[in-house]
């Protein structure tokens, strides 16, 4: 083959035309899944991200086509099986009504599908956008509640203890804070923590297009910059809901909470974010 | 440029999706079963033996983050008294079972609200017609304040006990075709004695039972 090609101008419905079975059975397999999921779950707070991660994910796996093309070798038996059992597994999923093991074992089929047309090369190649699009998974319920629960009532208490300081009569109950004379139920303001998967796909994508690939920083990032920022976004908005309540009573405490509470989440980890990432871009350009 | 023939691999591995995305949704579970409630409230008296209701007031709830996350179709909450005794009565409804509309179970519910358990313990519970059902029976403190806890979950015609029964229940259900209704029944009292509210609770839940009009609803038919 020449150094020289003439690269013509593919639109995108010429490329995935030629792959229409596929697409088809994609389709087939994808569409109530994601009806599902657009109605149980990118509605709420936890899973906000789900069709940002779905377009942005598929729109990195497609920049990538033509270096795909180019690696591309067919999987083998391997590959076969593991769509086989993603296809079962979706069906199971499908039955029992699981929405995060049909959503998983579409993910999965998905990956076994690259797999099989394309080898393990092509994995390697999309290993960030297929990671990526794992976002769009619900995690089970159990483990959520189980991580959560702790972070919430510690952000509670340290609220309490920042607002105790400076004066402002707060106590921490269990789960409830008493300021002045209102109650507040710390679930509710806390019940941004569920934020936290959001927040990191959003991080890590950030981190992504800005650095490129890299494995390493990406796991730094995260756990050095991007959960540390949730979670004391969290906590400004529970401070911010305190105070609130007790200067302008509980009606304004609602609307903030309804208006402006995810807001304030999402700037302060993103500015957050942003901050470590120059430290820490710093810190390896400094390194060498 | 490679012609624009399709690739015998695309049409397998397109057929395999086609094909497991049609029985998917031929055995997806269609039947919905409907224990009748339509009208929660109205199917629970207010007088149930001696107890007569009161208002809702210190009931512990799920601590809601979102309303739309409700899944629960229908709610009440009051509490009755006889004499002395105070018995707090929580019920929640879900005409629709899936994954996300879980029954929530109390033993999230209570330390979500702070409050500490002892463990769970297991008994069968008369269920108004000669035979028995599996119940719950746990101890819940916060502070000075010590709630028992005595419930039960219907999904369907099961009586799961534990997460793992409640997953076991949909499967079971949907695996027939059918999407089950679920139901929680929780009820408590505040008290020093374990015992004694266990008591409580037990002759309560037999009143509720012999007494309610949507006996079915609660206990299955």
């Amino acid at each position: 083959m020449t150094e020289l090609s003439i690269r013509t101008w593919e639109t995108p419905p010429a490329t995935l035309w030629r792959h229409w079975p596929l697409l088809a059975g994609g389709l087939a397999l994808a569409v109530p899944t994601l009806v599902r999921l657009a109605q149980e779950l990118w509605t709420t707070e936890a899973g906000a991200h789900g069709p940002i991660v779905l377009a942005t994910g598929l729109w990195l796996v497609w920049r990538k086509r033509e270096a795909a093309r180019a690696v591309a070798t067919p999987g083998g038996g391997q590959a076969a099986a593991m769509l086989g059992g993603a296809l079962l597994l979706y069906l199971f999923g499908r039955v029992a009504g699981v929405l995060g093991i049909e959503a998983f074992a579409l993910y999965a089929a998905g990956v076994a599908m690259l797999y099989v047309r394309g080898g393990a090369a092509v994995l390697r190649l999309l290993w960030f956008p297929l990671l990526y699009l794992l976002f769009l998974v619900p995690p089970p319920d159990l483990l959520v509640a189980a991580l959560t629960q702790p972070l919430k009532v510690a952000i509670a208490a340290v609220a309490a203890e920042l607002l105790g300081a400076f004066g402002y009569p707060v106590i921490h109950a269990g789960v409830t804070l008493q300021v002045g004379q209102y109650e507040l139920l710390v679930a509710a303001a806390c019940s941004g923590v569920n934020s936290l998967v959001s927040l990191s796909a959003l991080g890590l994508l950030y981190a992504y297009l800005l650095h490129g690939v890299s494995p390493r920083y990406m796991a730094v990032l995260l756990l050095f910059a991007i959960v540390p920022m949730a979670v004391v976004a969290n906590l400004v908005r529970v401070l911010l809901l305190v105070l609130i309540t007790y200067h302008w009573g509980d009606a304004a405490a609602q609307g903030y909470l309804h208006d402006f509470a995810g807001l304030t989440m999402l700037i302060v980890t993103a500015s957050g974010v942003f901050a470590a990432d120059r430290v820490l871009t710093l810190m390896r350009n400094a390194r060498g | 440029m490679p012609g624009a023939e399709v690739s015998r691999r695309d049409l397998l591995l397109g057929s395999a999706a086609l094909g497991t995305a049609a029985v998917a949704a031929a055995l997806t579970p269609r039947h919905r079963t409907t224990g009748g409630g339509d009208d929660l409230a109205g199917a629970i008296p207010s007088r149930i033996g001696s107890w007569t209701h009161g208002d809702a007031e210190g009931i512990i709830r799920p601590p809601e983050a979102e309303p739309s996350d409700s899944p629960y179709d229908q709610e009440i909450a009051r509490t009755y008294r006889s004499g002395a005794a105070l018995t707090m009565l929580l019920i929640a409804y879900g005409a629709t079972q899936s994954d996300r509309l879980q029954v929530h179970r109390p033993e999230f519910c209570y330390p979500a609200n702070g409050f500490s358990l002892a463990p769970t313990k297991t008994l069968a519970l008369a269920d108004g017609r000669g035979g028995a059902i599996p119940a719950c029976f746990f101890t819940a403190m916060l502070g000075d304040r010590r709630e028992h806890v005595l419930y039960w979950v219907r999904i369907g015609d099961y009586f799961p006990r534990n997460w793992w029964d409640q997953h076991r229940a949909l499967l079971m259900s949907s695996l027939r075709g059918l999407v089950p209704d679920g139901i929680l029944v929780r009820l408590s009292t505040i008290g020093a004695d374990a015992d004694e509210a266990r008591a409580q609770l037990i002759g309560f839940a037999g009143a509720l039972l012999r007494s309610a009009p949507s006996r079915a609803l609660l206990v299955g038919a």
